[in-house]
């Protein structure tokens, strides 16, 4: 039981690295990135490329995540640029099918060019036993890789500039821009820093379980639960929200399978739409 | 109704109508039964998101519970199909109003709508795959119960054709009654400023409930027409369905009549083009979602419009 | 490098028959207004006279339809606000200006978001500080906690973070009672006499008057009358309709 728990604690941080990128780029940018989890399977795919030519793994990795930011600030340029031309409802009406209709290009062209790749990273270490208890490497490597970026995100968002700016833009754009800040490279930043996290995400996952192509579109599910449970502007409630909810998916999953708990997941997550649609730690935070 | 609407509506009909003189093949009337099928979508899709807004991202679970429940009943309790088929409509309407009665009560927002809905689309795929003993999973269903067991010999696509296109005829008329009374005016209001119009007194809960109840209806309805039409149903059809509602309505124009007519029409025919590609064609329809939304929001019938209206100023024609 | 584009040289700020709408609603119809170096400038005017709709248009918010506005003879008309605000010219909202899910600190860290004012900031900490004591108290607070009269004090301290040369203040003493009205006018005057040039709309025209050097009245989008405080102030139009005379 402690180790399932100890496994949903993984699988819940690499959640909140996905919650997280949703909830940046919508207070930003007011766009609901339905293609999010995408970018995860996208970077293990091109870890899982240079790998199979023979480049060395954490290499791989590095280049992996290098190009998915770079087609995050493709993306960004291109598509989501035309999608910010747009006010109030229609803009966040157009980032809604524009990212699903992306998100369906991606999942398509990858289920349709690489249906059997599968991504993992296997480590040459042994589990480690603390008394009666086995962890496995590989889940103490993506819990402390997730934590240090986590930490390394909000250090970046409390004590920069660039970050200050970040959380002032989120908090009321046009007052932001009366402080001198100027909204448009912020949120390239921040869909960037979005699409490596979840690359990063991915790439974890590949750690503790497989990376298949089809993967994209629970990912995106995953994360928009974690952001909407966690309040869409928090960043806490996504951390808090990502490691309660990979707790809850990983030990329903042991007891009543897959289906059931991504049904069990869904319900709670409407449930809490429906009572407290700003999550469950409030506006706070 | 106008005396021109009414003439308008007797031409289309009858080119409907008339349609299977030329194209009497089997495979093509099988087309022009999908075309109608793709309309019927599209057209109650314009109700709830053209008319009124509500962002469903749940369209495929609707039609899918009127598809399984009629593909699953008739057989299970011994009953005929067309007794079932409006009771899978009628449970498709009662969840799609029941969604939109959360929904608008407690005022969710654009992206909470989304995710609700699309929390609901996916609990319904994941049920039909969990619930293997009665669903099938992946493997489907073949039904045996068709609402034209009656009939067999005849040409069973020209049959289901004349009922389909009484169907679109039927809900077109009841349509424009519903665009053309008090509750098109409410719609209108609500579209133009929710807020604007509850303080003009209109009940904006009732009339988004009422949208969704239609829609949800015809969904529903014919997610049940399409089980027997097909004789065969498994969860991949409903998976991309709303991609499909999405690209036909923004190809026609939103809140329009022929809109949803041209739209499908289009649609039909550019995935008929697109069938040699196989499963490509999702890549495909992403992207055409990605640019209609982009640069033809609102509705190609309304630059085909523009163009042609220019056309015509220059050679001095008036319609 | 830099050129003189408009406007006298001792004009801070110029503004040259400059209209502006919100769709098709005009509010501002060929406003001229200058500020000179180091005055205390007040805009008077009833409700939708387009006071606010002025000060929009010249932190950069609203863009006019028509006329040229100037900045130390440059030319700022169609600039972002972020730009507007790096060149010198800070614009306290009525509402707002704060960020309240940061604390006091940051929000006003977010005023040296100016790269030039970031050398400085030890500097204008103090000073704003020693304006507003009661922010050094509230320092870790987060800003949404605290009270009317706090904020707007906030509002105006980030602004001076940012090394404005001209202070843009809109309705400063709205909704505040009494003792802290005087208070906040006491430190426009100080932030004045510390150098910083001072545009001020104000509802309270009988206190605003006492501290601005010249005046202009602001009727239906039009300046009707202007003037120095003095003239203003003994102007029978003016003491009938703002200082209940």
């Amino acid at each position: 039981m402690l180790e399932l728990i100890i496994d949903g604690i993984t699988f819940g941080l690499l959640l909140s690295l996905l919650g997280v990128g949703i909830t940046l780029i919508f207070g930003l940018g007011e766009i609901l990135n339905l293609a999010h989890g995408e970018f995860a399977v996208i970077c293990a795919m091109l870890a899982l490329i240079f790998m199979e030519r023979g480049v060395n793994t954490l290499l791989s990795i590095i280049l992996g995540l290098l190009i998915t930011g770079l087609i995050g600030l493709a993306l960004e340029r291109s598509l989501i640029s035309l999608v910010y031309r747009a006010r109030g409802e229609t803009r966040i009406l157009l980032g809604i099918f524009i990212t699903f209709g992306l998100s369906l290009a991606i999942h398509s062209y990858l289920v349709n060019t690489i249906p059997k790749a599968f991504f993992s990273v296997k480590l040459p270490f042994e589990a480690i036993r603390i008394g009666g208890l086995i962890i496995r490497p590989s889940t103490l490597l993506s819990a402390v890789i997730s934590v240090l970026a986590l930490v390394l995100l909000e250090v970046f968002l409390k004590k920069t500039y660039t970050g200050k700016a970040i959380r002032a833009i989120a908090q009321d754009e046009m007052d932001a821009q009366l402080c001198g800040v100027n909204p448009a490279p912020l949120r390239t930043l921040v869909f960037i820093l979005g699409a490596v996290m979840a690359g990063l995400a991915g790439i974890l996952y590949g750690l503790i379980a497989t990376v298949a192509v089809i993967i994209g579109v629970d990912f995106t599910l995953l994360a928009l639960i974690v952001a909407i449970v966690g309040g869409v502007r928090s960043i806490y409630g996504n951390i808090l929200s990502g490691v309660i909810l990979g707790i809850v998916h990983t030990i329903a999953s042991f007891f009543l399978g897959a289906y059931l708990s991504l049904v069990i997941l869904l319900s709670v997550t409407i449930i809490i739409i429906l009572t407290r649609p700003e999550g469950i730690l409030g506006e706070k935070g | 109704m106008k005396k021109a609407s009414i003439v308008q509506k007797v031409i289309i009909l009858a080119v409907y109508a008339l349609l299977p003189i030329i194209f009497s093949h089997s495979y093509q009337l099988r087309l022009l039964n999908l075309l109608i099928f793709f309309t019927m979508f599209t057209l109650s899709s314009n109700i709830i998101f053209g008319h009124t807004r509500q962002l469903f991202l749940c369209q495929g679970a609707l039609v899918g519970i009127g598809s399984y429940i009629s593909a699953i009943l008739p057989e299970r309790l011994g009953v005929a199909p067309w007794i079932i088929l409006p009771v899978g409509a009628l449970t498709s309407a009662g969840i799609g109003s029941l969604i939109s009665a959360v929904s608008s009560i407690r005022r969710l927002s654009i992206i909470f709508m989304a995710v609700l809905t699309s929390s609901f689309q996916v609990i319904f795929g994941e049920l039909i795959l969990g619930l293997r003993h009665i669903t099938g999973a992946d493997e489907g269903i073949v039904i045996r119960s068709d609402i034209l067991r009656g009939l067999i010999g005849a040409n069973r696509e020209l049959v289901y054709y004349y009922l389909l296109i009484a169907t679109l005829f039927a809900t077109v008329i009841i349509y424009d009654k519903i665009v053309n009374s008090r509750v098109g005016v409410a719609f209108r209001c609500i579209v133009e400023d929710e807020i604007a119009a509850s303080f003009i007194g209109i009940n904006v809960v009732k009339y988004k409930v009422l949208s969704a109840f239609i829609s949800s209806f015809l969904f529903g309805f014919m997610g049940g027409l399409y089980a027997y039409y097909n004789l065969y149903i498994c969860p991949s059809m409903f998976q991309n369905i709303d991609v499909h509602i999405l690209v036909m309505l923004v190809f026609g124009g939103m809140g329009t009549l022929t809109g949803p007519l041209l739209g499908a029409g289009a649609f039909t025919l550019i995935s008929e083009l697109l069938r040699p590609l196989g499963p490509i064609t999702t890549l495909i329809f992403g992207i055409l979602l990605i640019i209609l939304f982009l640069f033809f929001r609102e509705g190609l019938v309304v630059h085909l419009k523009r163009i042609t209206g220019q056309f015509f100023k220059k050679h001095k024609l008036c319609f | 490098m830099f050129t003189w584009e408009g406007g006298s040289l001792n004009e801070i700020l110029s503004i040259k028959d400059v209209y502006a709408a919100y769709g098709d609603l005009t509010v501002l119809e060929r406003i001229n207004l200058e500020v000179k170096e180091g005055e205390i400038v007040l805009v008077l005017g009833s409700n939708g006279a387009g006071k606010t709709t002025l000060l929009r248009t010249i932190s950069g918010i609203l863009q006019p339809k028509k006329g040229q506005i100037y900045f130390l003879g440059r030319r700022i008309d169609g600039l972002p606000p972020y730009e507007i605000v790096n060149l010198g010219i800070s614009y306290v909202p009525a509402e707002g200006g704060i960020f309240p899910k940061m604390s006091v600190m940051e929000n006003l860290d977010m005023g040296t978001y100016v790269t030039k004012a970031r050398k400085k900031k030890g500097e204008r900490l103090h000073f704003v500080f020693q304006l507003f004591p009661i922010l050094r108290e509230r320092k870790d607070q987060l800003a949404g906690t605290l009270s009317g009269g706090e904020r707007r004090m906030l509002s105006i301290a980030r602004a001076l973070m940012s090394l404005p040369k001209l202070l843009i203040l809109d309705e400063p003493s709205f909704g505040l009672a009494p003792k802290v009205v005087s208070e906040l006018f006491k430190a426009i005057e100080q932030i004045n006499n510390e150098g910083t040039t001072i545009l001020l709309v104000e509802q309270n025209a009988r206190q605003a008057l006492t501290v601005a050097d010249r005046a202009y009245v602001l009727e239906n989008g039009n300046v009707v009358l202007e003037g120095n405080s003095n003239e203003i102030a003994n102007n029978p139009l003016v003491k009938k309709a703002y200082l209940g005379m």
